[in-house]
């Protein structure tokens, strides 16, 4: 009696031992082990969010509406430097925005029971992206930006030579190439909208009809082929009627792959391509080709394509609509110049400004305002005024100044200006409504290096360190005469106070002469052109995680 | 009898032909010797702009006007009266706002009225050198020479006009002080003249008017060419024909490497015809000169140390063909530094 309890008890301790040895084997296994798909959407959230790692057994974990938040990871990354260098080629233009779409993430979560379970969502992924293009060819890139990364991506291939000048809509979608004929001494320009390819799908070259044991034909070859593609439903492993050597006579394999394919696709399961069957398989011959369309297009150099026309040359100006959906060009004719306003839409034009004078530089800043203001020099005076594209009338935005160069605000209430007052450089914001001016102090720049938020309430300046002759600007830097190094300096755009945000030749040691400046809708990023090198640079305006 | 009775018949016609005109006068009141028109307006300035201050004063050789009771009304509002008032001000509003201005004068029962409408507006005046050169793509103003072809536009605001009326609009210009009369009349927006070289400082006026709203408005420029003057620009060429117009040689005269091809332009010269045919043009080479390597494209240069470091001087020198008095050289000399 005696040995059998103690046998019972040793029983029961080396059960109870072997539970616990598998769990701590499954301890171990777990331990430490990173969720693969978190890198995915890993440092593509602004703002540094991070993601969390998922909860440990036991827990799922949880999530909010939108956004997904997860633990820091134990190696923190560090972020790159704020000024960031995108291309290393001369570039003609660019435009940032926001890009937001879905994007499955696959959780995987530990339940009570210690079983692993993957879970799939769609979260909203929105990521800072620049398009730009190069002025050898013309062609389109895409850069994806975050504070830890940058990648970038050919978007369309183009065979456009020397396009100086890219004017992007602000969606991205439309572009304005502008290159030089020099025998003509007249600027050519070329109006695209880019696309995304959509795969060339075939039709289903395959015809399907009910068969019986011993019929011949093509309709045999084919449904023999169909069938083959599917090793679920394949007619035969290897000789007659196996993929490759598909024969035309029906055989009783035949009929067993029908079956087999009625049964994968739960229809009825009578050998027999009747209405049902004929229309599945129809239906998954086109989800093939469909299929196959799409993987040709994967394999092309790029996933997109742009057409569109030329434009008459001798444009002078070109400026697009803050809302991307119309395009504002000032043309160079005979008796002066004509402001044309074109509707991407339904390609409508509309005569919006006339003039005998066609020394004009236009900035559409909103809705229902182009700032037109004339070429200006240091030694005369120019004029600005604000055109309104729907009415055509204009009026003068403030009184004419020697070497007036312009950027009016989004909200069209404010304008930046630069004059040369006295053989002075002169700086200072113009507030329309209130007709009055605030000089800046420290700030002796350029419009053309200067970009306003988007809601008008900041203008992030690049400003030259030194300029040599005061009082000759623009000019000598249009002729290219001079070239700057450059410190960044933001401006209130209510109190005009003036802060220093970068001095980049001493933080990065990079001399850069900003020009072509912009910034995306969400002011994540400042975007300008080198005038030395011709080349993108970035500058992040956000802190990241980790900074 | 009868000679007196004609005679007196001869007397009732006569008194009664004479009588007639002199009854109805007296019917009708005092004879109409004097009008408003008697009473004059001296107006300062003569074409208010917007926003301006105006000043009106009354005068007459006729009346004296001290004496008399004289009532000014401001947009149909009486602002002010008294004796001798003959002067008044008030300040215009902006463009294309009309103001009303009427004064009353009370001279023996009677009361004159002179009334005025201002309706100011502004005007423009824009230039622009029509056949002066500009580099590819040049965002700066280009300047006229002597001899240089300018266009000068009447730019009016349309605050109470259509744009497309600025042609209805009557113009009148003058030049140096003289009446342009060609150039003048309805819609005739811009005039455009060759600089004359005898004359420092172009002085231009317009005059518009819009004859429906009785609205004036003048400005005046001067161009002042004498401070003007050309400047060649030298821009390097890549290998695909591209002018680099970012860096002028004629500053950053480095060059990596031993080759070089470039361009010059004549940034304010009157050229307008391909291949700078209009001009006289002359390449020296380290002092020596050269003809163009290739006269189908005179303006460029492409020249190799042949793998030698040095300096090596360019001189360009321009002359115009017609416009003789446009003639201006400059020189660039480049740094060759060897490849590594």
């Amino acid at each position: 009696m005696d040995s059998s309890n103690t046998k019972k008890k040793r029983k029961i301790i080396f059960i109870v031992i072997g539970i616990v040895l598998v769990l701590i084997l499954l301890f171990f296994l777990l331990k430490g082990k990173h969720v693969p798909f978190l890198n995915k959407v890993m440092g593509t959230l602004p703002k540094g969010e991070h993601v969390q790692a998922p909860k440990e057994r036991g827990e799922t974990e949880r999530q909010e509406t939108g956004k997904v938040e997860k633990q820091r990871e134990k190696e923190q990354r560090k972020p790159e430097p704020r000024l960031r260098r995108i291309t290393d080629f001369p570039t003609g233009g660019f435009v940032g925005f926001q890009y937001v779409h879905p994007e499955l993430v696959k959780d995987i979560v530990i339940n009570a029971q210690g079983e692993k379970q993957e879970l799939t969502r769609e979260i909203q992924v929105e990521e800072d992206i620049v398009r730009y293009s190069d002025i050898a060819r013309g062609n389109v890139f895409r850069a994806v930006l975050n504070p830890y990364d940058l990648k970038r991506e050919l978007l369309v291939e183009n065979f456009i030579p020397n396009v100086e000048y890219a004017f992007f809509s602000p969606d991205g979608k439309h572009v304005a190439f502008q290159y030089w004929n020099k025998p003509e001494r007249t600027a050519e320009t070329y109006l695209g909208k880019i696309y995304k390819k959509q795969p060339n799908v075939q039709p289903c070259p395959y015809t399907f009809k009910n068969v019986e044991i011993g019929d011949e034909g093509e309709h045999v070859i084919d449904l023999h082929k169909f069938l083959n593609e599917d090793p679920r439903t394949r007619v035969s492993l290897s000789g007659v009627n196996s993929p490759g050597n598909e024969g035309n006579v029906v055989v009783p394999e035949t009929i067993t792959a029908i079956k087999n394919f009625q049964a994968v696709y739960g229809l009825t399961v009578d050998g027999k391509i009747g209405g049902d069957t004929e229309k599945k398989m129809k239906e998954i011959c086109d989800a093939r080709q469909l299929e196959k369309a799409k993987e040709e297009l994967a394999k092309e150099k790029t996933q997109y394509d742009m057409e569109g026309q030329f434009l008459p040359k001798g444009i002078v100006a070109i400026a697009l609509s803050p809302d991307s959906k119309q395009l504002f060009t000032l043309e160079k004719v005979k008796d002066g110049s004509v402001g044309l306003v074109t509707n991407f839409d339904d390609g409508t034009k509309k005569t919006a400004f006339k003039s005998p004078f066609s020394e004009w530089i236009a900035q559409w800043n909103s809705d229902r305002n182009i700032q037109i203001t004339t070429k200006a020099s240091y030694i005369t005076d120019s004029y600005t005024y604000g055109l309104d594209p729907t009415t055509g009338r204009y009026h003068k935005t403030l009184p004419q100044e020697h070497g007036l160069t312009t950027l009016a605000s989004p909200d069209n209430k404010k304008v930046f200006i630069h004059t040369v007052s006295d053989g002075k450089t002169k700086d200072y914001i113009f507030f329309k409504d209130e007709d009055k001016k605030i000089v800046l102090t420290d700030v002796h720049t350029f419009p053309e290096k200067c970009a306003w938020t988007s809601d008008s309430a900041t203008l992030y300046c690049f400003v030259p360190n030194n300029l040599e002759k005061d009082g000759e600007y623009p000019d000598r830097w249009y002729q290219g005469l001079e070239l700057f190094s450059d410190q960044l300096w933001k401006i209130d755009g209510n109190t005009t106070q003036e802060e220093l945000v970068s001095d980049i030749p001493t933080e990065y040691g990079k001399n850069l002469d900003a020009w072509k400046v912009g910034i995306d809708p969400k002011s994540h990023y400042l975007y300008f052109i080198d005038k030395g090198s011709e080349t993108l640079w970035s500058y992040r305006l956000y802190d990241a995680e980790g900074e | 009898m009868r000679k007196y009775v004609s005679q007196f018949i001869i007397r009732i016609i006569f008194v009664f032909i004479l009588g007639t005109p002199l009854s109805l006068f007296a019917q009708v009141g005092s004879f109409q010797l004097y009008t408003a028109d008697d009473i004059l307006t001296e107006i300062y300035p003569e074409v208010p702009g917007p926003h301006e201050e105006v000043k009106l004063h009354l005068k007459s050789y006729v009346f004296n006007l001290n004496n008399y009771y004289i009532a000014w009304y401001l947009n149909g509002n009486k602002v002010k009266e008294g004796y001798g008032e003959r002067n008044f001000s008030f300040t215009t509003g902006k463009s294309g706002e009309v103001t009303r201005v009427q004064a009353n004068i009370e001279i023996a029962g009677k009361v004159y009225k002179k009334e005025y409408r201002f309706s100011p507006a502004v005007v423009d005046l824009l230039w622009e050198a029509q056949d002066a050169y500009a580099p590819p793509f040049y965002r700066g103003k280009t300047l006229p020479l002597y001899q240089g072809k300018v266009k000068v536009v009447a730019v009016p605001e349309t605050q109470i006009i259509e744009p497309k009326d600025s042609s209805n609009l009557v113009y009148y210009w003058k030049r140096n002080g003289k009446n342009v009369i060609g150039a003048s009349g309805f819609g005739k927006r811009s005039y455009t003249f060759e600089t004359d070289p005898l004359v420092y400082n172009e002085i231009i006026i317009v005059r518009t008017n819009d004859r429906r709203e009785n609205s004036f408005a003048e400005n005046k420029i001067g161009i002042h060419v004498k401070d003007f003057s050309p400047k060649i620009l030298f821009y390097r060429m890549d290998k695909s024909g591209r002018i680099l117009t970012n860096r002028a040689l004629n500053r950053f005269r480095m060059i990596s490497g031993d080759s070089v091809h470039l361009s010059f332009h004549p940034l304010n010269m009157s050229t307008v015809k391909p291949n700078f045919v209009d001009l006289f043009v002359s390449w020296f080479i380290n002092g020596e000169e050269r003809e163009p390597q290739d006269f189908a494209r005179q303006d460029e240069l492409a020249i190799t140390t042949g793998g030698e470091q040095g300096e090596v001087e360019i001189k360009v020198k321009l002359e115009g063909i017609q416009k003789i008095l446009q003639t201006t050289e400059e020189t660039v000399r480049l740094l060759f530094q060897s490849k590594e």
